[in-house]
């Protein structure tokens, strides 16, 4: 049974080789290249006296490269580079924030980790992947008709469809978490082989420390991640089930009972309850995310939680139904 | 003997059109059956019921199992080939055998490999890479390589040159058929067939209009060629199908003496693709489905 399950997997893989690993390697790439043109921008405008900062800022990190006297430029959410000017004694190569233990600074870095646009990208950005996985993994057997050769194999169609949810819901999102954290190790390697050249003494050290911080400070924030991706299977889920389907526009056969719905409510009762329903689904799952990611187990609304896992089962056991009866 | 396929009193509906009418098959193991219809006659629909892919009613049991409740099961033993455009594109041969290897518990690769080696399929070519040929053959590796009870065949040398569908053909009997496996095939060009076949069945609209054993239909068909002026008493002998012919018609008669046709004319049995064609003529088509 793992033999075939691993095999599954594989075919997976096989199949949706550019979502699962190129895109995620593309951006790597670009980021990478971004970074290193900065790095080699500083090292050739004059002799690097810069430092070269991880913070831990808002929940998120930072790398910083600073020169003398010269503004701070913000890159990007993780990417600053600034000119401020550094001699050895200035300051560490690589330096973190301290996390506060009280819970008011918990509370405080919530808030603003939940206005962090670096969670509200992540989280998007992986949505938009997954679903884009779900949709063509379901539906493209069908489409080009291969789900005549899967079917005559002897893997059964619940199977076959648990497979393609967990490299949706698990596989994908640990690829791109794996990607993320050995983007953010070359990057670090590549900021310190660039402090290196200029002679910098303690650079082990901080390197070292380094990557003790970045992967303290990230991987709560891909476990945070993880747990916004498996709140919002209801909603993958959903998506899953309409691509299934025989049809070919997703997104308008998705959105219409949910628009009808809504419509039908608000023209009828003059209510809002259904589309509430959803948001406030969506926001407790984002809050439950960051409760979760400060600790605050006890916050966690595990009923809607449970709920949102009872109607994802129901959703992936439709979608095996109509996989199976929609070959006629 | 073990009916390999036992299907009684099969019905199938896509909304009011009747695809399949009452549908009785049972085949034993070693037949090679081939399933003869026009497009739209419910060929399909029934290779589809029998592997479990479509939902009929009536009592239908394949190697022993319920299709439709143990499709996954029943593949174990039964191989199919839907036709050469079934195979995604994205895959390789390496990557086919790869997966049929980890969930086919009878998908011998040496097997499968030996027989790409006479090929120019090179095991990392992606099939959006291969000739329809290509495909084909590579489909054929992977059934030859399972040891399977029933080979399913629909429509198999679809879009191929005739060099492609004979070899195809000739493969099947050589690296695949052994005396106790099955085979079923269904397709158009009935003359490229009737040289492997055991058993035909014609289908027409849903219904059986002829099951017969292929050693049978020597002695139940008559093909008879005759001039002008026999035409009055011949047609007498209520021949199935006429035909005008350069030198005066040409009749094919089911089940009449051969010593009484013989002294009109020349008989002989008629080609398959000749019967099909008497069969399924509009108006023995609705005579038949009146006997039916």
């Amino acid at each position: 049974m793992l033999k075939l399950i691993w095999a599954q997997f594989k075919r997976e893989y096989w199949e949706h080789k550019g979502v699962l690993l190129w895109v995620p390697l593309g951006f790597s790439a670009i980021i990478l290249s971004v970074v290193l043109a900065g790095i080699l921008f500083v090292e050739s405008s004059d002799s690097i006296a810069g430092s070269v900062n991880l913070i831990n800022i808002d929940g998120g990190t930072r790398i910083t490269i600073s020169k003398n006297n010269q503004p701070t430029e913000n890159l990007n959410n993780t990417q600053q580079l600034s000119d401020e000017g550094l001699s050895k004694e200035d300051e560490p190569l690589i330096k973190s924030s301290q996390n506060s233990p009280e819970l008011d600074k918990v509370k405080s870095d919530i808030k603003k980790l939940s206005s962090n646009p670096l969670l509200i990208f992540s989280g998007w950005a992986l949505s938009v992947f997954i679903v884009a996985f779900l949709s063509s993994s379901l539906s493209a057997d069908r489409k080009d008709n291969s789900i005549l050769l899967w079917r005559s194999m002897p893997v059964s169609e619940e199977i076959n469809v648990l497979v393609k949810c967990a490299t949706a819901y698990i596989v994908l999102p640990l690829i791109y978490a794996a990607i993320t954290l050995i983007t953010l190790a070359m990057i670090v390697v590549m900021v310190a082989m660039a402090k290196l050249t200029l002679s910098t003494p303690d650079v082990g050290i901080q390197l070292t420390d380094a990557f003790a911080k970045m992967f303290s400070d990230i991987i709560p924030f891909i476990l945070l991640l993880l747990f916004l991706v498996i709140w919002l299977i209801p909603l993958y889920g959903w998506l899953g089930l309409v691509a299934s389907y025989p049809g070919r526009l997703v997104a308008i056969s998705a959105a219409l009972p949910i628009v009808g719905i809504t419509l039908i409510e608000w023209l009828i009762f003059g209510t809002d309850h259904f589309s509430r329903l959803i948001i406030d689904y969506v926001q407790q799952g984002l809050q439950s995310a960051l409760m979760l990611g400060s600790g605050q187990w006890a916050q966690v609304d595990y009923q809607q939680f449970l709920v949102g896992l009872m109607v994802s089962a129901v959703f992936i056991y439709t979608t095996i139904q109509i996989r199976k009866w929609r070959i006629d | 003997m073990t009916n390999i396929i036992q299907a009684r009193h099969l019905n199938k509906f896509y909304g009011k059109q009747q695809v399949l009418n009452n549908i009785n098959l049972q085949v034993n193991p070693g037949e090679i059956v081939g399933i003869v219809g026009v497009n739209g006659a419910g060929k399909s629909t029934l290779l589809k019921s029998l592997l479990g892919l479509t939902r009929v009613s009536g009592d239908l049991n394949v190697c022993g199992l319920n299709p439709r409740q143990a499709q996954d099961k029943l593949m174990q033993t039964v191989s199919f080939i839907a036709d050469t455009a079934t195979l995604p594109k994205w895959i390789t041969a390496a990557q086919l055998f790869d997966y049929s290897e980890a969930v086919h518990p009878k998908f011998n690769r040496n097997l499968a490999e030996q027989f790409l080696e006479n090929t120019e399929i090179k095991p990392n070519m992606r099939v959006k890479k291969m000739s329809k040929g290509m495909i084909t053959q590579l489909h054929l590796a992977l059934v030859i390589a399972i040891e399977s009870d029933l080979l399913v065949l629909d429509e198999p040398t679809l879009g191929l040159d005739i060099i492609r569908r004979k070899a195809f053909y000739n493969s099947l009997l050589e690296d695949y058929f052994d005396h106790n496996n099955t085979i079923l095939i269904t397709t158009h060009q009935i003359e490229e067939i009737e040289h492997i076949l055991t058993r035909v069945i014609f289908i027409d609209n849903g219904l059986i209009v002829l099951d017969e054993q292929i050693e049978n239909l020597e002695n139940r068909f008559i093909q008879l060629e005759t001039l002008p002026e026999y035409q009055t008493q011949v047609e007498q002998l209520k021949p199935i199908y006429s035909q005008k012919t350069l030198s005066g018609h040409r009749y094919i008669f089911d089940g009449q003496d051969s010593q009484t046709l013989s002294q009109f004319g020349k008989i002989n049995t008629p080609e398959l693709a000749d019967l099909f064609v008497a069969m399924l003529s509009p108006k023995t088509a609705t005579e038949h489905r009146e006997a039916c």
